[in-house]
């Protein structure tokens, strides 16, 4: 049998098991997309809503019922389930994992997938050996395929479909039922009724429109709606249990009833009288000013900065502005920074006056400025940073900083080293940093045994300084070395001896003869 | 297909089972218990790699490597090593011999590390130097002393040991070098019920006699057949996917691995898997390498080559609970 021939039969085995497999995959993603579709059924809900909610104040009327939302929410775990179960058949399974899945069902340690991916292969390119192996561990995977029972039965996979995500899902589709409770469905006769109308919404964004004199607040009007005077007005007690039961977001369209202020907020309503008693100047000022300020707002944040500014001062800003930085030396004295233009216009950093949306200034890096709070020290850096950039350009080339570098430790092995860390300028030396057992050597009293006692003691060093003492030196006569002939040694000294000169050579013509004989 | 080939490999891969665990076997005639580093030994012996051993004094460390030798009939030697071994004490010198006449001549002195079974004891008690030019002889599998090189023999199996508890006049293994080792086995103490087999055989007069199972040449040629095992593609995948488990920010990586490691292994770790796996294949009588050999040794081959950072030292975090992390997670092959 060769390669091909076993790779067929292997195939051929594993088809009932992949058949399977497949099979079973499919109702894993059956069910997997269910729970997928359940999982994702409250954001959906939530965007449906929104969105539901989103068309019918714009055509005035829901443009279905709004109890139908919940059953077509239901629509989307069959329609996950069916994306699931569609890509599960499309990717099939190939014989590789059906052969995995086969050893993984009967314990067979990868014999089948291993002859299969042997089988597959081209021609062993290693040694006899190698391949000998190799065609014995397809043959062992052939065996074992023919042994065992080639359908697979994989555990199913187990997908928790959750009632929560479910029932929160249905509970947040209901909110439009609920919320457009008023609105009801379309009106043939186009009767605006209670829907907002956007004309109006326009309307109140300009200031001048409608707004009388005595305006309770601008928010008034940006929430009054048409038939909002024919409606009953609650009484004190039930506004104030719709104030608390109303989420922060809806509260900011109630009127406020209680205060009556002038109402400069109002889009700009009562701002110009104020302006116009300012300069020319003052007025282009607050004008720029009340567009820079992007943070405050156009609301009651606004009017509330307003109605303060006619009878209290004016707050202190609650970031300081940025302070000038020290002039260049080749800057002109009345030249001024980048992002001064604003600040020379006098433009304050809190909340504005008005109601403007629009930035005054094209130049918005101006307010991220004014946010961004810094101290002298960093600017002194970067100064100093620029100085030494220019000074090294004007050497001939940027060269590296040479601000922060320390001198490195010294590794040489003396008694000191509790000094600070080395500025290269003398004073105590740097702790040391020294590696190895020759650190251990010095400078450390190792403990010793002192001779005669028996408790050890400590390694002592005593130095005395011994002052050198004149002697009479005639009292040590010299004697002169011999000036010619070879200098006296030991071998030269010791006289030749005639009769052991004798005894060697006897020997060694004794030991030739030994060896000759 | 020939049925000729196929039939003398079954029989030389009965033969490496048979031997295996006779080996196994003789060992255990002196060492009671230690079954995970006995059998890990012999796992790295027959894949030409190194092992670390990390235990407490007194485990019965050099009563292994004597037991190992003896049943394979190899030469052995040990090393204590000590902050001022040099590394010509351990590779060998030149010294200055006088012959029988008189002759002086300069001769090669072969340091311990001429053996077969080499044992390092507490290796990290040796300068960087000394732990160096041991670790260089373990890659290369020679020495080179006085410009002329020497094979060392074959099998070369170098087992070290460390102290898991005293480091102070230590120097840790560097991660480069620690990566030579195929793999750091932990040595524990024994248990309870095999304390008694131990006093009984070490309190006693005699000593139980250990048999040469296999030779040198036998062991080479296991060794050979070793490396001609094949792997198929997933066992591949697998050992390739379990080291890059390691390594923080790749795909494969756990949070705990990304959070907690520093330094993942390197592919030498990989190769010590794959090694390991055909070893493991072979013992169990199969003919190429399957997935859950290469799972086998994961621990073994990949505890010494991850470095936790601070985090992960400050936490108690061990190499051992991630790469068990890493088992069940991502190192599963694909099915």
């Amino acid at each position: 049998m060769n390669l091909n021939q076993a790779r067929d039969e292997l195939e051929d085995r594993l088809t009932p098991a992949g058949e399977g497999l497949a099979r079973q995959r499919r109702a894993d993603a059956l069910r997997a997309g269910l729970g997928h579709g359940a999982q994702t059924l409250p954001r959906l809900a939530g965007v449906l809503a929104i969105a539901f909610i989103g068309v019918s104040y714009a055509l005035g009327s829901a443009p279905v019922n709004p109890w139908a939302l919940p059953g077509l929410l239901l629509v989307a775990p069959f329609a996950s389930a069916l994306a699931f179960w569609w890509d599960a058949r499309r990717r099939g399974v190939d014989s590789r994992t059906a052969a995995l899945a086969f050893d993984e069902h009967h314990h067979t340690k990868d014999r089948v997938s291993a002859a299969l991916d042997l089988a597959e292969r081209p021609s062993s390119t290693g040694s006899d050996r190698a391949a000998a192996l190799a065609r014995a561990a397809i043959e062992d995977g052939l065996d074992t395929a023919r042994r065992l029972d080639a359908h697979v039965a994989t555990a199913p996979r187990t997908v928790a479909v959750r009632v929560a995500p479910l029932l929160l899902g249905i509970v947040i589709a209901c909110v439009p039922a609920v919320l457009l409770r008023g609105i009801g469905g379309p009106r043939p006769d186009g009767d605006d009724g209670d829907r907002p109308s956007v004309a109006l919404r326009a309307r109140d964004a300009e200031p001048d429109a409608e707004a009388p004199a005595d305006e309770p607040n601008a928010n008034d009007a940006v929430a009054r709606r048409p038939g909002a005077d024919s409606a009953r007005r609650p009484t004190a007690t039930e506004r104030a249990d719709e104030t608390a039961e109303r989420p922060r977001g809806e509260r900011s369209s109630e009127p406020p009833r209680t205060r009556r202020g002038t109402g400069a907020g109002a889009a700009g309503g009562a701002a110009p009288p104020a302006e116009q008693q300012l300069s020319p100047s003052a007025a282009e000022s607050s004008s720029a000013a009340r567009g820079d300020a992007r943070s405050g707002s156009a609301g009651g944040g606004g009017s509330q900065g307003a109605s303060q500014s006619e009878n209290e001062p004016q707050p202190e800003p609650t970031r300081e502005p940025r302070r000038p930085s020290r002039p260049r030396p080749g800057a002109r004295p009345g030249e001024t920074q980048k992002g001064d233009p604003q600040q020379s216009a006098g433009a304050p950093s809190g909340p504005s006056s008005g109601g403007g949306q629009m930035t005054a200034v094209a130049n918005e890096r101006a307010g991220i400025d004014r946010g961004s709070e810094r101290d002298d020290d960093t600017d002194t850096d970067d100064e100093q940073v620029e100085d030494e950039e220019e000074e090294s350009e004007q050497r001939g080339g940027v060269m590296p900083s040479t601000r922060d570098r320390m001198q490195p430790p010294s590794r040489e092995l003396s008694i000191s080293g509790n000094g600070p860390p080395g500025d290269g300028r003398g004073g105590p030396t740097p702790p040391k940093k020294s590696r190895g057992t020759a650190s251990l050597v010095l400078g450390i009293r190792l403990p010793d045994q002192v001779r005669g006692q028996p408790n050890p003691g400590t390694a002592k060093t005593t130095i005395e300084q011994v002052p050198p003492v004149p002697r009479d030196a005639a009292a040590h006569p010299t004697t002169p070395a011999p000036s010619d002939g070879p200098s006296p040694n030991v071998q030269s000294g010791v006289p030749a001896h005639a009769e052991l000169e004798r005894t060697v050579l006897r020997y060694h013509e004794l030991l030739k003869d030994t060896n000759d004989g | 297909m020939s049925t000729e080939a196929p039939k003398a490999v079954r029989e030389q891969v009965e033969k490496f089972r048979v031997t295996f665990d006779e080996l196994r076997d003789e060992i255990h005639k002196l060492i009671v218990g230690q079954n995970d580093v006995v059998e890990g030994v012999l796992t790295a012996l027959f894949a030409g790699g190194h092992v670390l051993l990390e235990g407490v004094p007194g485990i019965g460390k050099t009563m292994l490597v004597k037991t190992l030798g003896d049943a394979m009939h190899l030469s052995k030697s040990r090393v204590q090593f000590t902050p001022d071994l040099m590394p010509a004490d351990i590779v060998g010198t030149m010294v200055l011999d006088e012959g029988v006449g008189g002759a002086r001549a300069i001769r090669f002195q072969p340091g311990p590390i001429h053996a077969h079974v080499v044992l390092a004891d507490e290796i990290n008690r040796a300068t960087p130097k000394t732990q160096s030019a041991l670790l260089e002889a373990m890659q290369e599998r020679q020495v080179t002393v006085a410009g002329e090189t020497r094979k060392l023999p074959d099998p070369f199996i170098v087992l070290a040991t460390q102290n898991p508890v005293e480091h102070e006049g230590t120097y840790p293994l560097p991660e480069a070098q620690l990566d030579r080792f195929l793999f750091k086995l932990l040595v524990g103490y024994p248990k309870e019920h095999e304390y008694e087999t131990i006093l009984a055989r070490t309190t006693g007069r005699d000593l139980p006699d250990i048999h040469a199972v296999t030779s040198a040449e036998q062991v080479a040629a296991m060794r050979g057949l070793v490396r001609d095992v094949p792997v198929p593609d997933h066992a591949r995948e697998t050992a390739v996917r379990l080291v890059m488990a390691t390594q923080p920010g790749s795909p494969y990586a756990t949070e705990r691995v990304s959070r907690y490691v520093m330094l993942g292994s390197s592919p030498r770790g990989a190769q010590a898997l794959i090694l390991a796996g055909k070893v493991h294949a072979l013992r169990d009588g199969r003919y190429s390498v399957a997935a859950d050999d290469v799972l086998q040794y994961a621990h073994a081959s990949l505890r010494h080559r991850m470095l936790l950072n601070f985090e992960g030292l400050g936490d108690g975090v061990t190499t051992d609970d991630l790469i068990s992390e890493i088992l069940e997670t991502a190192a599963a092959p694909a099915r």
